[in-house]
């Protein structure tokens, strides 16, 4: 099992632990200081909409967790059963009906507002509707604000869905938030916030792209969780979201000059044995343990699809000023839990073969059935393409009860003597070719 | 007529049991309606005859948001239990259009829309806030006079399961009796769901 000891954190991590500081400060005097607060999801979120008009949002995911990191979860878990959820269900939801049924009090301490919109774009997961059915039970008659996001079924986004999205962002949701904010939006201060998100995906972008360089100065998945946290979530948009992305992809572009390998809680790798690319969540409950037994192997994930969950920036798209309420139906439509199963296939593909990858691991989480429906599929699929291991783990968001440590561990020591072996295979072929 | 074998069961539910209810029912979603009715009228036929035995069974209503449909075995150790399942919500999607899609209409396509959108029944998956989930079960359960609910969902069914605490919220408040056990792919082993459906079904008689 992992120390308690004190992580090492990087200049941009703790300037991420400052922004989140103060966004919850923020929170807890809302009310008095009579800002609007919006309840709304990460996938496919429209927090520069929710800023322009001067309101805070509040994630319950992010919430969850947190409050799985903080060794919470469990209990407001079973709180949330008492009261009749079932042990099969998003232990997302269930952490967070826990958490507002002991008194709504957030992941920093402070207590967290009431809701005044409720604002709904769920992407890919009809689970978050019915969350927020949940929260209109806590919260009744809080105003509500629904975006229908159209499944990429055909794996593509078509005309007509982004005049849909534009329609009910027209028509349904700026006018709702308008309603709450008391005021009209200011559309071109919406484009310009929109102009800093696109100069913060750029960055975003060259961070993620630097794994591509062997030996990666990142984790994109253990590491890339907390890299992501700003553009996913409360500050995309904001000055100091680019400021952030500035240090972020200034200190990796100078690791990757001097060589470098990610740094982790523990300090600094020193060998990087395996490349892999992650499908699925993180378990959140045991992040470090979890990600202990990746760098003590000398693994390195160079690519994941979970830090693309809040947009795949990678594949080219940015929000764009000029176009703002189509970029945001667009955006949302774009979100990876929003595309369909060939199209994360050949994404996974296109990882494993530029990132250089060694092996594939679906981390399968128990309780998410949008992100584990598909993932048996995915990995026979990425087998027969690639030809290299994958692996198959299974665990839990934030549900303790379904984090086994020893069996976790077991199964990827057994998965990396697999690599170490094909790599021993794969040396004494090229040297006998080269004889 | 499915509402009228429905309404003859919820006295007699004795005279055709819920599996073979579903059965009849379920036939109808894999041949012409036309064929199926003439089915339909033979079992009313059959059932508005007196026959077979009353047993001391209790009476209830089962809700799992069937899109999934159950096993069968499920629903044969739930009556075999001591259950008489006298509404359900089986085969949801064969229930979707409520009412007669208006045929007098230069637009069919508007029209299918229009009936999905103001003739679809209560479900997990619409979001209706506005019209409480719990109130109606226990209406349900109010007219066909069930002594309880049993909830079972499949266990990968979100939808269904995140409507369970409001439902059962809204059970207790009216004093219905309910359980709840889930049922997963290829379940096959019933015995522990007979067994809590048998609990369910003596406790409601000796102490209800």
């Amino acid at each position: 099992m992992a120390q308690a000891i004190e992580a090492i954190k990087e200049k941009s991590m703790l300037i991420q632990k400052e922004m989140l500081a103060e966004l919850f400060t923020e929170l807890s005097t809302a009310k008095e200081k009579g800002r609007k607060v919006v309840y709304t999801f990460v996938l496919g979120n429209l927090t520069e909409l929710i800023l322009a008009m001067d309101m805070l949002p509040v994630y319950p995911e992010i919430n969850a967790l947190q409050s799985g990191m903080r060794k919470k979860s469990a209990g407001y878990i079973k709180d949330a059963e008492k009261a009749g959820f079932s042990e099969d269900v998003c232990t997302y939801v269930k952490c967070d009906i826990g958490m507002m049924l002991n008194g709504n009090i957030g992941p920093t301490g402070e207590k967290l507002p009431e809701p005044d919109l409720l604002l709904l774009s769920y992407t890919g997961c009809f689970t978050f509707m019915k969350w927020f059915e949940n929260l209109e039970r806590l919260y009744p008659g809080v105003e509500i604000a629904m975006l229908h996001t159209p499944y990429q079924e055909d794996g593509r986004i078509t005309d007509d869905q982004v005049a849909y999205m534009v329609k009910q962002l027209e028509e349904e949701v700026i006018p709702k938030i308008e309603k709450v904010a008391g005021k009209k939006l200011d559309r071109a201060r919406l484009s310009k916030m929109l102009e800093d998100s696109s100069k913060a995906e750029d960055l975003w972008v060259k961070v993620l792209e630097s794994a591509k360089n062997v030996p990666s100065p990142i984790d994109s998945y253990f590491a890339g969780v907390y890299y992501m946290g700003p553009l996913f979530t409360a500050f995309r948009g904001s000055e100091r979201a680019l400021e952030y992305y500035q240090e972020l992809h200034d200190e990796i572009m100078a690791r990757k000059e001097q060589g470098l390998l990610p740094i982790t809680p523990e300090g600094e790798m020193k060998e990087e044995r395996f490349r892999l690319v992650v499908e699925g969540p993180p378990n959140w409950t045991n992040f470090r343990e979890f990600w202990k037994i990746f760098y003590d192997m000398g693994a390195v994930i160079v690519a994941s699809t979970y830090t693309k969950v809040g947009g795949v920036y990678d594949q080219g798209f940015r929000h764009d000023p000029k176009n703002p309420i189509e970029s945001l139906g667009r955006y949302c439509m774009g979100c990876y839990t929003n595309l369909s199963l060939p199209q994360r296939v050949d994404l996974l593909e296109k990882y494993i073969k530029e990132y250089k990858a060694d092996g594939f691991l679906i981390n399968s989480i128990k309780s998410c059935n949008s992100f584990s429906a598909g993932q048996l599929l995915m990995m026979r699929e990425i087998e027969k393409r690639c030809s290299i291991p994958v692996g198959f783990i299974e665990s839990d968001l934030v549900d303790p009860r379904y984090f086994s440590y020893a069996n976790i561990k077991n199964r990827l020591e057994s998965y990396f003597q697999m690599l170490a072996q094909r790599k021993t295979i794969l040396a004494q072929e090229a040297t006998t070719e080269e004889a | 007529m499915i509402e009228e074998i429905y309404d003859i069961r919820q006295q007699y539910p004795w005279r055709l049991s819920a599996v073979d209810t579903y059965y009849i029912l379920r036939a109808g979603l894999a041949m012409p309606v036309e064929d199926h009715n003439v089915i339909l009228e033979e079992v009313l036929d059959l059932i508005k005859e007196d026959h077979g035995e009353p047993m001391d069974n209790i009476r209830v209503v089962i809700t799992g948001s069937f899109c999934e449909q159950p096993p069968i075995g499920m629903l044969k150790s739930i009556e075999m239990a001591g259950c008489y399942i006298v509404d359900d919500d089986l085969m949801l999607g064969s229930r979707w259009t409520q009412g007669d899609v208006d045929e007098n209409t230069a637009d069919p396509l508007g029209a299918i829309v229009n009936a999905f959108l103001t003739k679809s029944p209560a479900s997990s998956a619409v979001y209706d806030v506005g019209n409480p989930k719990g109130a109606r079960l226990v209406k349900l359960v109010r007219r066909r006079e069930a002594d309880g609910v049993i909830f079972c969902a499949a266990s990968f069914c979100d939808p269904a399961l995140l409507d369970r605490p409001e439902l059962q919220k809204a059970c207790d408040a009216e004093g219905v009796a309910h359980i709840n056990f889930q049922f997963h792919e290829n379940t096959g082993q019933f015995k522990v769901i007979k067994e809590q459906a048998g609990t369910f079904s003596d406790s409601i008689k000796l102490w209800v």
